[in-house]
């Protein structure tokens, strides 16, 4: 824990070098890369790239075989305090939602703040109420997720991740199993954040989305990072050939 | 329900035309009939065992139940030796016949530990350590059946271990748990006749007892089938109904309770 | 993303498991003690006097006339239990075929039959359904049938392979009487199972045999069964583990098989955990062997 300090220019995540290893498929290979605070990162990438792999590192849903990964200067191991730490720290959302079936849509919400963060069960629930009129679903608080389409359950699964006020928040796909008509709710909700000021790391292929919100767009390929560039250079001209195919593959629908 | 009552007309019919087919055998119903003094005495006697029988599966049941979780968990446990205990326990438990078991409870304790356990004691005993073995199985696949996102959001939220197993995962399971865990219940109503070997006064033991005094084994088995027929159904209709309401109260989640019905006393 | 994440799930299916938890400590210190306590009793308080050399000699004897090893009781009741058990699981897959072909057909009669059958067996005790099988089967049926008479009137060398392949000719009419039960008794839940299997072939399977104009026989044998075979495999092989279980309740009627003479022995020699450990640890060898077996040939097809 001696690692947490807090300079002025400390990146919210930090990879070094990150490999990760599936049995002999190598799915991540030295990943280098930096978010500061307050930015959006998008990656994207083909199927298999890594991309979610990568995501899911950072807040430790996989461990990563070598190389460092720091979220706020605090280095993710085997040590279960730090581990605690970085997960308060950060949120998750998750391609296929995940709320907790058994528990109505506020339960889901106050859990983690009451059982994490010991907040009183007043206060978990005002939070709770907060962040579900600011994703627009207040009136579904008593409902269980089934009830629920897959756009306001993916809603009602940020508004969970960010009862635990996270200072960055993990995007896995959120949009991947949304049917079409539903996917606009959800992106703007996230949109929104983004002008809050939250730091984001979002795996999507939405890239009209990525363009609107992104400071920076990651594209990787084979479970490397193949290009970092700010949004409107990447969009103009990749400077990579996989980048440039992967482009005109995706927008030419 | 009513497909089984077309059955139970047919069999009937159908068991006696069979018997008949015996020839040499001359039925005596007079053992069992309700119009004579002796008869109805009797069917007293045949029924006076269901307190026993109900009363051993119900003891069994729930000390299986409370052993069984633990097991499950030892077999769920990051720790490699808990693990191997577990698996071990399943494993023999499971292939050791129930008959083999009530044996060796009902004279061995005696000699290990010094206490003679009553027929009782003995019988939930045996009937607890096999059926341990099971419930030990549907907890473990109750509880592997929960989908991987519901541990990875619990983790990404922070929960610890046990919060998650507490809040998250044992809900969940507990349902889909309760239909084998009914199944599980009607099946040591019917393997309580083995404890009539040691001499409990349940249904099977009765009637035994009474045919060493009547010499009618057909009419009696005959009456002790219909006995079970009728206990067992009644048992099975109450899971299936308890069963119909849990998933009623619990008809707004997207998952059905019958996700480990398959697991079962193998 | 797909083929990526089905690495991820092939790959990540054992787990992270997190540190020790209480939990594993407290069941840890169960274990233990419970083990512990066992051990205690067994070698402190009672002195209670290991002797394996009674189960060995029952296990084989030396042949008066001839010097051989020859298998003695208890050898004998482990291969009654394994005769009762290969010719049950035969038995029972056979019935459980028909009946359970029965249980699809579209006439009421077989459907009510079979379904009369597993109500019937599924739904009483197995001890009661061994009772009633015997007394009904092996005291009324059998001897009009004849068939202890026919084993003493035939062949010494026909006697000969029937006490190879059955039982000796003065058990035979039990060994059958037990053999019935078994295999009707375990039959009522392989009806049930072959059901299940026959219904989980899609029916535009059926539907695509009629094009081709094969007969509702043809039908069956050719694509319904196959295809059913392989899903019916795993809780079959959990049925015939059940059922070699079950063929200790024989015992009960005088089969002289594994268990019939383990409690024999044990009342004539007092050894109740030798025998019975004994016991109960060769039926643990025969049923892990039967799951290993399966859990093979699931794995080939």
């Amino acid at each position: 824990m001696s690692t947490h300090t807090y300079e002025p220019h400390q990146p919210m995540v930090e990879l070094r070098n990150v490999n990760k290893q599936f049995g002999a498929f190598h799915a991540l290979k030295d990943i280098c890369f930096q978010v500061e605070r307050g930015e959006k990162v998008i990656v994207c990438g083909p199927s298999g790239s890594g991309k979610s792999t990568m995501i899911r590192c950072i807040n430790r849903l996989e461990k990563h075989d070598g190389g460092q990964i720091l979220v706020e200067g605090i280095e993710l191991n085997d040590e279960v305090r730090s581990l605690a730490a970085v997960r308060q720290e950060v949120g998750m959302v998750f391609q296929q939602f995940n709320l907790f079936p058994h528990m109505t849509v506020l339960e889901n919400l106050m859990l983690a703040p009451m059982r994490v963060r010991k907040t009183s069960k007043q206060e978990a629930r005002d939070v709770a109420m907060q962040y579900l009129r600011r994703v627009r679903i207040a009136e579904k608080a008593d409902r269980y997720p089934a009830q629920l389409s897959g756009g306001q359950q993916q809603r009602v699964a940020i508004a969970r991740a960010l009862c635990m006020k996270p200072k960055t928040l993990l995007f896995d796909e959120p949009t991947s199993a949304l049917d079409p008509e539903m996917i606009s709710e959800v992106l703007d909700v996230i949109a929104e954040l983004a002008r809050d000021g939250m730091t984001m790391i979002c795996v999507t292929h939405e890239m009209g989305f990525a363009r609107q919100v992104a400071d920076k767009m990651v594209f990787m390929d084979h479970g490397e990072i193949v290009e970092v560039a700010p949004t409107a250079e990447f969009f103009a001209a990749p400077s990579t050939e996989r980048a440039k195919l992967f482009l005109s593959q995706i927008l030419s629908h | 329900m009513f497909s089984w009552f077309r059955s139970l007309a047919l069999l009937l019919p159908l068991s006696l035309l069979l018997s008949g087919c015996g020839g040499t055998y001359t039925w005596g119903w007079y053992v069992i009939s309700p119009n004579l003094e002796k008869g109805r005495e009797n069917l007293l006697f045949l029924v006076s065992g269901l307190g026993h029988t109900v009363a051993v599966a119900l003891c069994a049941i729930t000390l299986s139940v409370v052993v069984g979780l633990l097991v499950s968990l030892a077999v769920l446990s990051p720790n490699r030796f808990l693990r191997g205990f577990g698996r071990a326990y399943v494993e023999v438990l499971r292939s050791v016949p129930m008959l083999v078991m009530v044996l060796w409870v009902y004279y061995g304790l005696p000699i290990v530990f010094n206490l003679s356990p009553s027929a009782f004691t003995a019988g939930v005993l045996a009937l607890a350590l096999c059926d341990s073995a099971f419930q030990a199985e549907i907890f473990r696949a109750g509880i592997q059946s929960i989908d991987r996102g519901q541990h990875e959001a619990a983790d990404a939220l922070g929960l610890n271990y046990l919060d998650k197993f507490r809040y998250i995962i044992m809900p969940q399971a507990i349902l889909r748990v309760l239909p084998p865990l009914g199944n599980q219940f009607v099946y040591m109503l019917k393997t309580s006749s083995l404890l009539s070997v040691i001499g409990l006064t349940e249904l099977t033991r009765r009637a035994n007892e009474l045919i060493t005094t009547e010499y009618r084994p057909l009419e009696v088995y005959s009456f002790l089938v219909l006995e079970y027929l009728a206990l067992i159904l009644l048992a099975s209709w109450l899971v299936r109904r308890l069963e119909r309401r849990m998933s009623a109260r619990d008809g707004a989640r997207p998952y059905s309770a019958d996700a480990v019905g398959a697991a079962k006393p193998a | 993303m797909t083929s990526m994440q089905g690495a991820t799930a092939a790959m990540t299916t054992k787990r992270s498991r997190p540190a020790l938890g209480w939990l594993d400590w407290l069941l840890l210190v169960m274990v233990a003690s419970a083990a512990s306590y066992t051990v205690s009793r067994v070698n402190t308080v009672l002195h209670y006097k290991w002797d394996w050399g009674v189960v060995a000699s029952y296990l084989l004897k030396t042949d008066p006339e001839t010097g051989h090893w020859v298998p003695n009781v208890l050898l004998e009741g482990l291969f009654t239990t394994i005769r009762l058990s290969v010719w049950g699981i035969l038995l029972a897959a056979l019935v459980g075929l028909v009946m359970g072909m029965a249980r699809c057909s579209d006439r009421l009669f077989p459907r009510l039959v079979s379904g009369a059958y597993v109500l019937l067996v599924r739904n009483v005790p197995p001890l009661v359904f061994v009772f009633i099988v015997v007394f009904f089967v092996g005291s009324q049926v059998l001897p009009m049938l004849g068939l202890s008479s026919a084993m003493d009137r035939a062949s010494p060398t026909v006697q000969y392979w029937v006490s190879i392949f059955f039982a000796p000719a003065q058990q035979i009419e039990n060994f059958v009487a037990g053999l019935v039960c078994l295999a009707f008794f375990t039959g009522a839940y392989v009806t049930e199972i072959v059901r299940a299997g026959i219904q989980s072939v899609p029916t535009s399977q059926i539907e695509a045999g009629r094009s081709l104009g094969l007969s509702r026989l043809q039908i069956m044998r050719l694509i319904v069964l196959p295809q059913a075979l392989r899903n019916v495999l795993p809780p079959l092989a959990g049925q015939f583990i059940q059922m070699i279980k079950d063929s200790s309740l024989v015992s009960l009627v005088s089969v002289q098989e594994l268990t019939f003479v383990a409690q024999e022995i044990q009342v004539s020699t007092q050894k109740v955990f030798e025998v019975l450990l004994f016991a109960g640890g060769l039926y643990f060898i025969i049923c892990y062997s039967l799951s290993l077996l399966f859990a093979f040939l699931e794995h080939r097809s």
